[in-house]
């Protein structure tokens, strides 16, 4: 359940992790699949992004994962495990991608999940748009692409991404205000939030 | 209060006001019309923004494959060493870390290289005579790298450093890679000579690594590693350091097992020379051939092929000639490493496990070539084997499929394969700095399918306008993991032409130039590693 609070931090109930990792910790080593279930997706849409290819982002999250696993016990419960969690495997893709310079296989992210959902027409606007939002995203700075992807695909908080990125709270707003308006303002091939912007 | 900017709107609905002044902006917004369409507008970019973001999703068992290999938490963590995850080079640790040398001799390293942010290699080593604390630090404008230690082994050099302010916080140790010229680090030779320029790097929590590969390096003894660093954490400076290694101990240490085992198996000659048992790696050297006749059969091949199609097509980015998977296994037949398998049968395409490097070079005769993988240090005396699983062979192909461009999508099979051409249109490549800075309009394919397991490899296309003009292509593709219900492989493919095509012609013809054969064993090659 998310809880909005006066200064537009989100909270998740971190008590079903803590529950959860104790439970991982006692030897139930299938309970750790809640966690995965819990996280994976987000994770992945953001490591997809920063790598730009699936099968490789599915492997290192993999490798992420299992990593978070081995270092259970280092967790210490005075953060969220949420941020915990994120910093490990942020900080394990990210080390990865650096090292191996993931320049020259850059996929086309498919945007499937639109599919299904509405008319022919707005499916095919939709599409358009989307593919137009992964072509802006992949022209910003590593740290403001990843400060977007942890806020809107990760639903994090800025407190949240200021300890899983180590950088102050400021930072994050700064970045983060910055980037928007870079995607807002990529007038010189249209697209949908000049479209918007210019309404009314 | 008058309409706020639309920039102050912009904050209003990510959050990023204080509390009073949001509070000022909600209530304007109650009563302005226009400023409630506006904020309407942004709200919903950022539902957008958060419903593309937030896809492609993970398939419901990515859960299952990884909780499957756990081991669970009544012992101290690892993972099972049989067909465990990653087609990346793994860099986690596996547990049980033996020291093999006396503590009496060694000087203890207590950095980062004693930490599980460094692959286990760099672990042992850090224990054992070829380490060395540096402790070396230059300061200029108000920031201070500082080299910390540094492992000098046969196979790599390992040097790690941390970027400090005037306060001692520990900054973003990043530098930017080798390519950039601004920061150079450099392997000197007794001479002075810069033998390697070429270096890997990576950030352990906050620690800087750099590290030199040796492989293939033969010349280097007692030397010098250069730091002459233009730009650090965002500022610009100078900040130089040289720290002098020395391999003696290292080559000591190395322990080198003559193998000269081969192999032969259709024309395809596979020869394991020696294996390196070095302190912070072991590798494997081996080289892959031809029988004479075979490596005949395959240049006339290849030299139709070129005359059909020009060299820069046929040989670009291609090397024809055999290649092969194999496994490491211990005595009791766990295995232990792995490199180029398919693994499990729910892999679509090759993987690799505990693979730390691999480096290859072109020997004299067309189709041969020497490799050296690799790999985590051996674990204390076991006797470990090789054994060899698959081998295979990149060939021309012999392959076209003509459709109307008019008539898409279009289907068809090849060897294994049921591929569909999706889309054909013009786009800039953005793969490439020239593409993009050009706004170069190539011809763009995007090819789908599904193939079956350990099917044949497609390797390079060319494709041809119903002019007769033929095309190079750049290409790129993924095999998931994911199976049709016949238990067939998803893959994706994606051709760019290398040169500007600004009209779609009405009919192209896809060429298949190359593609890789892939032999499994009828019986088993089986090398002990060891005399």
């Amino acid at each position: 359940m998310l809880v909005l609070l006066s200064e537009g931090t989100r909270r998740d109930t971190m008590e079903d992790d803590v529950v959860v990792i104790k439970q991982v910790l006692a030897g139930n080593k299938q309970a750790y699949a809640d966690i995965i279930n819990k996280y994976k997706n987000p994770l992945y849409a953001t490591v997809l992004r920063m790598t730009k290819n699936p099968q490789t982002a599915q492997d290192l999250l993999q490798e992420a994962f299992i990593k978070v696993y081995e270092q259970l016990k280092k967790y210490d419960q005075k953060g969220s495990f949420k941020s915990w969690l994120y910093r490990v495997a942020i900080n394990h893709c990210l080390d990865t991608v650096r090292k191996k310079n993931f320049q020259t296989q850059s996929e086309e992210i498919q945007d499937e999940q639109l599919i299904n959902t509405s008319s022919p027409e707005v499916v095919f606007l939709k599409k358009e748009r989307s593919r137009q939002l992964e072509q802006l995203m992949a022209q910003l700075p590593e740290i403001e692409r990843l400060i977007l992807l942890l806020r809107y695909a990760n639903e994090c908080s800025y407190v949240e991404i200021s300890e899983m990125l180590d950088i102050p709270l400021s930072d994050v707003r700064n970045k983060l205000h910055r980037a928007k308006k870079k995607l807002r303002l990529n007038i010189e091939g249209g697209g949908y939030f000049y479209e918007m912007s210019k309404r009314g | 209060m008058k309409c706020p900017k639309e920039d102050k709107l912009l904050q209003f609905v990510d959050e990023l006001l204080e509390q009073e002044e949001y509070e000022q902006v909600q209530k304007h917004i109650k009563s302005c019309l226009y400023c409630e369409q506006q904020v309407e507008v942004l709200k919903n970019e950022q539902a957008f923004l958060a419903e593309t973001l937030k896809t492609p999703t993970l398939p419901d068992h990515f859960a299952d494959l990884i909780v499957a290999d756990l081991e669970p938490y009544k012992q101290r963590p690892k993972r099972k060493v049989k067909w465990a995850l990653g087609a990346a080079a793994s860099l986690l640790m596996a547990t049980g870390i033996s020291m093999s040398v006396s503590p009496t001799f060694a000087q203890f390293i207590s950095g980062i290289f004693t930490s599980d942010s460094v692959d286990e290699g760099i672990q042992i080593a850090a224990k054992s005579e070829i380490s060395k604390q540096l402790n070396m630090e230059v300061t200029d404008q108000g920031i201070t790298l500082r080299l910390e230690d540094m492992i000098v082994d046969t196979s790599r050099i390992v040097v790690s450093y941390v970027v400090q302010d005037s306060n001692g916080n520990v900054l973003d140790p990043y530098f930017t890679s080798a390519e950039d010229k601004e920061n150079k680090i450099t392997l000197l030779d007794s001479a002075g000579k810069n033998i390697i320029t070429d270096w890997g790097w990576r950030n352990a929590d906050g620690h800087g690594v750099v590290e030199f590969s040796l492989i293939g390096i033969d010349s280097v003894d007692a030397s010098t590693i250069q730091f002459d660093i233009a730009k650090i954490a965002g500022e610009r400076g100078n900040w130089y350091l040289e720290a002098p290694f020395d391999l003696t101990k290292a080559n000591e240490l190395q322990k080198v097992v003559g193998i000269d085992d081969s192999y032969t198996l259709n024309g395809n000659k596979i020869t394991l020379d020696e294996i390196r048992y070095a302190t912070s790696s072991t590798e494997i050297v081996y080289e892959t051939d031809l029988t004479d006749e075979a490596r005949k059969a395959l240049e006339a091949d290849v030299n139709r092929k070129v005359k059909q199609f020009g060299t820069n097509i046929v040989n670009t980015f291609e090397t024809y000639g055999p290649t092969i998977g194999y496994y490491i296994e211990n005595e009791q037949g766990e295995v232990v490493s792995y490199t180029n398998v398919f693994a499990r049968e729910d892999r679509g395409h090759m993987v690799s496990y505990n693979l730390l490097s691999g480096t290859n070079a072109p020997l004299d005769k067309f189709g041969s070539r020497v490799w050296t993988d690799s790999y985590s240090p051996k674990k204390g005396k076991e006797n470990l084997y090789f054994v060899l699983d698959t081998v295979y062979e990149t060939v021309p192909a012999d392959f076209s499929v003509t459709f109307s461009t008019k008539d898409l999508p279009y289907t068809f099979d090849y060897n294994g394969h049921e591929m569909t051409v999706e889309s054909i249109g013009n786009d800039v490549n953005d793969m490439f700095e020239e593409a993009v800075k050009e706004q170069r309009l190539q011809m763009k394919f995007q090819l789908s399918g599904y193939k079956e397991w350990k099917s044949n490899m497609l390797g390079k296309w060319a494709i041809e306008d119903n002019k007769g003009n033929i095309y190079e292509v750049h290409y790129s593709g993924t095999t998931y993991d994911e199976t049709d219900d016949k238990g067939r492989f998803k893959f994706d493919n994606s051709l760019y032409t290398t040169v500007e095509v600004k009209e779609i012609p009405e009919e192209i013809t896809l060429h298949l130039i190359s593609e890789t054969r892939v032999t499994e064993l009828k019986e088993q090659w089986r090398v002990p590693l060891f005399k």
